[in-house]
C-alpha cells in the first residue's frame, strides 16, 4: 500500500520513513503540507502521517483541506505531534484526522495505528465494493431496490434472532449478523446473466424458461467464487457465494440448484431463503397481488421442514412484529396487513 | 562504545541541570538516563536494533543542531519570541525522536521561557543548549556490538549463587 509522510524534520523523517518501509508500505515524502496536499490530490494515496508542526500548512490545516476536497475515496489521517492535551485532540479530530501518534513514537505502535488505518479504508472498499455488485444485479432485476432492503432486513432480524438462541451459540454472532446484512443483497447477482426474454417476461415462465431462471443461482455463486479465488480469506464473498447459492435450496431436499438438504445448506441460505420468500409473497408483481402478511406468515409456517429449515420459521413467527416494520419500512405494491 | 559507561569527562559538573560533561551513551537505566547525551537503548528501540539507522538519526539530529545553534543565536539576537518557540519546539521533538533525553529537556525549558517572554533566561539557557550540543557532538557513533541494553541490576549477584 501507498502512503505518504508528511514531515518537515529530517529526524522524524528517517525515522518514520524506515519505520513504515521496512513494515512493507511504499512511502512518498512530502517536507511541507502543501507538497502534501498536492500529493494526495492525485487520489493515489489513500493514507497520510502527517506532523502537526509544518510550514505552509500544519497538520491540522492540511487536514482541514484534505476533507474540502472532492477526492475520489477517503484518505485517512495519522497525526504525529508531541500535544498531550486534551484540546489539541479536539483540534485534530475536529479537522478531521482520524488518529493520533504522540512523539517520540514507538515502531511497534506506528505500525499498529497505520495498520488499523488500513483496516478501515478497506472496510470502505469492501463497501463500496459491495454496493457496486448489488447495484449492476438490481439493474438487471425488474424488482426493485425497494426490495434489497427489505430483504437484507429481514435476514438481519433473523440473525439477531438466532445469536440469541443457545442452538445457534458460537455459530452466530455479531460479525455474522453484519456480514449477511451487508452481502445479502447479491443473492440474485447471477440474474444478470439470465436472458432478457426469460428474466423480464411479465407472466408466468414455461417449464423451459423457469429452468434457464433457475441457472441465476449456479451463475451467481461461480462469480463470487471466483472472486472468494482471488482474494482468499475475504469472508464477506464466501458468504455472499453461499447466499446466491444456496437460497433455493429447500429443507427437503427438492431445491435448486444442487437439491442440498437440511443442514447441508449453509445456514445463511437458510437465512435468504425465509426472508426471499416472505418478500416475494408479499410483494406485487405484474403477474400477481401482493398477498396479506397473514397469508404469507400461514405459507412459510406450511414450509416449516419441508421447505424451510424448521428453527427458521420458529426465529420468523418470534420476528414477525419486525417483519411488519420492515414491510412498512420500505413498502411499495404492498398488501394490508 | 567510546565514553560509554560511567566514566566523568574533563569537564564534568551539571551546568543548569544539564550535565555538560557527563557520559554520550546510556543504557536507559533509570539512574542514570537522563545524564547521558543519548539513551542508546532507547534510540535502538525506536530504530528496531538497526545500529546504521540509529547513526544515521543522530547525524541528522546533529546537522539540525549545527542550523538551529546558529539560527537560535540569530533569533535570540533579535528577541524574536515566535521563531525562537518554532525553532525550539522542533529542536525537541527531534530531540526526543533521537532519544536525546538532556538537549530534549533544555529546549523544553528554553520553549517554556520563550512562551513567558523572559528573553534574558532565554540566553542563559541557550548556553546549556550549546553544552548539550557539545556533548552530543562529542559522541562517538553507535557500534554493532552496541545493543543498548545494560548490564540488569543484580544479575550477576543471582549468578554468584550456588
Amino acid at each position: 500500500m501507498k502512503l505518504l509522510i508528511a514531515d518537515d524534520n529530517e529526524v522524524s523523517l528517517t525515522l518514520l520513513h524506515a519505520t513504515l518501509s521496512r513494515a512493507g508500505y511504499d512511502v512518498e515524502v512530502a517536507r511541507d503540507g502543501e507538497e502534501a496536499l498536492t500529493r494526495l490530490r492525485s487520489g493515489k494515496i489513500r493514507l497520510v502521517v502527517s506532523d502537526w508542526e509544518m510550514p505552509k500548512l500544519s497538520g491540522v490545516e492540511l487536514c482541514r483541506a484534505l476533507r474540502g476536497l472532492d477526492a475520489p475515496g477517503y484518505v485517512y489521517v495519522i497525526l504525529v505531534t508531541g500535544r498531550d492535551s486534551s484540546a489539541a485532540t479536539v483540534e485534530g479530530f475536529a479537522a478531521g484526522a482520524d488518529d493520533f501518534i504522540r512523539k517520540p513514537f514507538e515502531a511497534t505502535e506506528l505500525i499498529a495505528r497505520v495498520r488499523a488505518g488500513e483496516r478501515i479504508l478497506s472496510l470502505e472498499t469492501r463497501d463500496v465494493a459491495i454496493f457496486a455488485m448489488a447495484k449492476l444485479a438490481e439493474s438487471r432485476d425488474p424488482e426493485t431496490g425497494a426490495h434489497l432492503e427489505r430483504v437484507r432486513s429481514y435476514c438481519r432480524v433473523l440473525a439477531r434472532d438466532l445469536s440469541q438462541q443457545p442452538r445457534f451459540a458460537g455459530r452466530v454472532d455479531g460479525e455474522f449478523v453484519r456480514l449477511i446484512y451487508l452481502t445479502s443483497p447479491l443473492h440474485d447477482i447471477g440474474k444478470v446473466g439470465i436472458p432478457d426474454g426469460v428474466l423480464l417476461k411479465p407472466g408466468r415462465l414455461s417449464d423451459r424458461e423457469f429452468e434457464i431462471m433457475k441457472m441465476h443461482a449456479r451463475m451467481g455463486a461461480d462469480t463470487l467464487e471466483a472472486a472468494a479465488r482471488a482474494f482468499p480469506g475475504v469472508p464477506f464473498l464466501e458468504m455472499a457465494r453461499e447466499i446466491a447459492a444456496t437460497h433455493h435450496e429447500r429443507w427437503d431436499g427438492t431445491g435448486y440448484p444442487s437439491g442440498l438438504s437440511g443442514e447441508s445448506i449453509p445456514l445463511s441460505g437458510r437465512i435468504m431463503a425465509v426472508a426471499d420468500v416472505y418478500d416475494a409473497l408479499t410483494s406485487a408483481r405484474v403477474y400477481k397481488a401482493a398477498m396479506t402478511h397473514e397469508v404469507a406468515r400461514s405459507l412459510i409456517v406450511d414450509g416449516s421442514g419441508t421447505h424451510f429449515d424448521p428453527d427458521l420459521v420458529e426465529a420468523f413467527l418470534r420476528q414477525e412484529e419486525h417483519f411488519l416494520e420492515i414491510s412498512r419500512a420500505f413498502g411499495e405494491g404492498r398488501a394490508a396487513a | 562504545m567510546g565514553t560509554g559507561g560511567r566514566e566523568k569527562t574533563e569537564s564534568g559538573g551539571c551546568v543548569g541541570g544539564a550535565r555538560a560533561g557527563g557520559p554520550c551513551h546510556g543504557s536507559g537505566e533509570p539512574a542514570s538516563g537522563m545524564d547521558e547525551a543519548i539513551d542508546t537503548r532507547g534510540l535502538l528501540d525506536r530504530c528496531m536494533g538497526d545500529v546504521g539507522l540509529a547513526n544515521l538519526v543522530l547525524s541528522k539530529l546533529r546537522e539540525q543542531l549545527a542550523r538551529d545553534e546558529a539560527e537560535l543565536e540569530r533569533l535570540v539576537g533579535a528577541c524574536d519570541l515566535a521563531g525562537l518557540g518554532r525553532v525550539l519546539h522542533g529542536l525537541k521533538g527531534a530531540a526526543a525522536s533521537a532519544s536525546a533525553g538532556p538537549l530534549r529537556e533544555v529546549a523544553a525549558s528554553m520553549e517554556r521561557i520563550v512562551q513567558g517572554g523572559d528573553m534574558h533566561s532565554a540566553r542563559t539557557l541557550l548556553a546549556h543548549l550549546h553544552d548539550e550540543a557539545e556533548r552530543l557532538r562529542r559522541c562517538p557513533a553507535l557500534g554493532e556490538h552496541d545493543h543498548g541494553h545494560g548490564p540488569i541490576p543484580g544479575a550477576d549477584e543471582s549468578e554468584r549463587r550456588p
